[in-house]
């Protein structure tokens, strides 16, 4: 369907209202994928919808770009396989660091160490996925699960160590905004919007963020945290 | 749905218009907890002790552990929020092992080790590397030992603008393992600016009247030295005016009174609970006011936010019925009472008194002015001096600022304000 009104789309000389449009035309006619081009310009759509989550709402997770980034490994495991697969990513760390946790080696070393432990990890769960029948999920999908991997280790390791009440809540908190990401770059109206309307598109994201940044009222979190001050 | 954030500062507010006052430089140095030490032992500031810096792994090594004190603290100096802290409590029975705050046992060997992973940058704010260093540990003052599951208790003072803005007292617990961070789970209480008593108490974001597993009341707490506290506060932001808005974190020994224990360039805003008072209209209030002094900053906060304990003395004493006009007795330069003629005036917030009448009691001294403000009116340009007010009122002693005026042609040379009638009520007819 994007295809289709691809290629219906008339465009006149380039110009300030049409130059993103012009610019997409040019380069599918150069052999790059319209969807990635699609996925490119969503991106920032995204991040701005991380960055009202934190400074609107109060949801901050772990950082800007992990949610984005894990929303794009679910782009090609799917959601519900692609969460799955962090959890169970994150349990393994998990165990394999309560295992590891009377030896007492550097901090650096200690991490590749579980690094390799939960690589080795995954062969029970390749053994069981051909069970399954989902071998192809492993296989499309290994440079993404490396990537779960390394936010699981960030997680597990880094956060959990520091302070475990605050790791397990920007891990939720992580898994919603990824969630929310994901579909915002899978979402088949955006990208139609995105097709048609670019330039627009942008203008109005570049706008919001303008807008969130300026943004120095309350969070929705912090009307429940003040509750008791705000009834005085 | 976001309209009414009121006067409650929230994250984005504390960050966008508050710590933009705090430059770089001034949090290069409150992140490192050893720069601010080096900085406030040059300015003449108490601090504790260094006993040890540990740069390199060698100098781990080399360190005669055996030859520490009885107890101690090894310290990240770049890390936040309590991580990485280790407290020693004890000796245990063998040379070079200790007791921790739980009771398990460490050895010199646990400590290289610790010491190893804080130069690694495990616990610095952003993971880069760090130095290690142990600090002696303060011995704390007796009447905070029945508040506490071990571990010294802390003061956090947020100053801006040379003015304490707001106080709170941070009880370490079991679960915070003796360190007073309110992310570890230590216990925030509020504390009033003008007499050091706690007020409210939160833990874990939840609002708590006692102590948890003791009958002991949060609040009610006279914290010892208060004046010095605030004085000690305020100086710190004098030493480091490139951060406008500072938590200053500070300690009470025994035998030495207050330290300043660390500085804080993105204080927290859970003292806003534990107070329950919103900073936002207290930073304002104290936005661009010329303050002269140290002694003049501790002024200004504690007649400005003074806690009004009015529903205790309401509770105590019952509601009071006054009538409009009042004569109450102010309390003169000398200390002695003069009575005055006064009207109770809802229209008003703040009580105002005649120029003359204030010069003729002594309190019209420049000891005793808190600040000068310039008012805008249409009849011009006009200046007005905020006062120290001291007055019994139906036989309740009210301490609280006033404007002066010059009220010479009016009825009674000083009128009551809402800001000081909570408690009252107010007959309307004629007396």
């Amino acid at each position: 369907m994007l295809e289709e009104i691809f290629l219906n789309q008339q465009l006149g000389s380039w110009g300030l209202t049409n130059f993103l449009r012009q610019a997409i035309h040019w380069a599918v006619a150069h052999g790059y994928s319209l969807e990635v081009l699609l996925l490119l310009l969503l991106l920032p759509l995204a991040i701005t919808l991380v960055a009202l989550a934190r400074y609107l709402v109060g949801i901050q997770g772990l950082g800007v770009f992990t949610p984005v980034m894990m929303a794009v490994v679910f782009l090609s495991t799917g959601i519900i396989p692609g969460l799955l697969l962090f959890l169970i990513i994150l349990l393994i760390e998990v165990l394999v660091i309560l295992l590891l946790r009377k030896l007492k080696i550097h901090f650096i070393a200690k991490m590749a160490l579980v690094l390799l432990l939960v690589c080795l990890g995954f062969f029970p769960f390749l053994l069981l996925s051909t069970k399954f029948n989902t071998t192809s999920l492993f296989n499309s999908a290994l440079i993404p699960i490396l990537i779960l991997i390394l936010i699981g280790e960030n997680v597990a390791e880094v956060q959990l160590r520091k302070n475990p009440k605050k790791a397990i809540r920007a891990t939720v908190e992580t898994l919603i905004l990824s969630s929310l990401a994901f579909f915002v770059l899978s979402s088949l109206v955006l990208r139609r919007m995105m097709l048609l309307y670019p330039e627009a598109m942008i203008l109005l994201v570049a706008i919001l963020d303008i807008w969130i940044g300026q943004f120095t009222g309350l969070r929705m979190l912090e009307y429940r945290r003040f509750r008791k001050l705000l009834k005085k | 749905m976001m309209i009414t954030s009121g006067n409650v500062l929230g994250l984005n507010a504390r960050n966008r218009l508050f710590l933009s006052s705090n430059k770089k430089e001034g949090r290069r140095l409150a992140d490192s907890k050893l720069l601010t030490k080096r900085l406030l032992r040059k300015s003449h500031l108490p601090t504790p002790a260094i006993l040890a810096i540990f740069r390199s792994p060698q100098e781990i090594m080399d360190f005669p552990w055996e030859d520490l004190p009885e107890n101690f603290v090894l310290k990240p100096s770049k890390g936040f929020g309590g991580q990485g802290v280790v407290i020693v409590k004890k000796r245990a029975k063998w040379a070079g092992e200790w007791y921790l705050m739980d009771g398990s046992l460490v050895t010199i060997q646990d400590l290289r080790f610790h010491a190893l992973e804080i130069l690694s940058g495990r616990f610095s704010l952003h993971n880069g590397s760090d130095v290690a260093f142990i600090e002696e540990r303060i011995k704390i003052q007796k009447i905070f030992a029945k508040y506490v599951w071990h571990g010294a208790p802390d003061i956090r003072v947020v100053v801006f603008n040379k003015v304490p803005v707001a106080a709170m007292l941070r009880l370490p617990t079991r679960e915070s393992q003796g360190k007073s961070n309110l992310h570890q789970g230590a216990i925030g209480v509020g504390v009033d600016l003008a007499t050091g008593i706690t007020t409210h108490g939160v833990l874990d974001g939840q609002f708590i009247r006692f102590i948890p597993d003791t009958k002991r009341k949060v609040n009610g707490l006279k914290i010892p030295q208060w004046d010095k506290i605030l004085t000690l506060a305020v100086k710190a932001q004098e030493t480091v005016p490139s951060l406008g808005y500072l938590g200053v974190d500070i300690i009470l020994d025994k035998e030495r009174g207050p330290m300043i224990l660390e500085l804080n360039a993105r204080a927290g805003l859970e003292i806003q609970n534990a107070n329950l008072a919103p900073l936002k209209k207290r930073l304002e209030r104290v936005e661009g006011l010329e303050v002269k002094d140290t002694e003049h900053g501790v002024r200004i906060a504690k007649s400005l936010f003074a806690e009004r304990f009015a529903d205790r003395v309401m509770a105590e004493e019952g509601i009071k019925t006054i009538r409009i006009w009042e004569n109450v007795k102010i309390v003169t330069g000398d200390k002695k009472k003069v009575e005055v003629k006064a009207k109770v005036d809802t229209g008003a917030w703040k009580t105002s008194i005649d120029k003359d009448l204030a010069a003729k009691l002594g309190i019209l001294e420049a000891s005793n002015v808190l600040w000068t403000k310039i008012y805008k009116s249409s009849l011009g340009e006009e200046k007005r001096q905020v006062i120290n007010l001291t007055f019994f009122l139906a036989g309740r002693k009210i301490e609280t600022i006033a404007n002066i005026a010059g009220r010479k042609n009016l009825r009674t040379p000083l009128i009551i304000g809402r800001r000081d009638l909570e408690g009252f009520l107010i007959k309307p007819e004629r007396n």
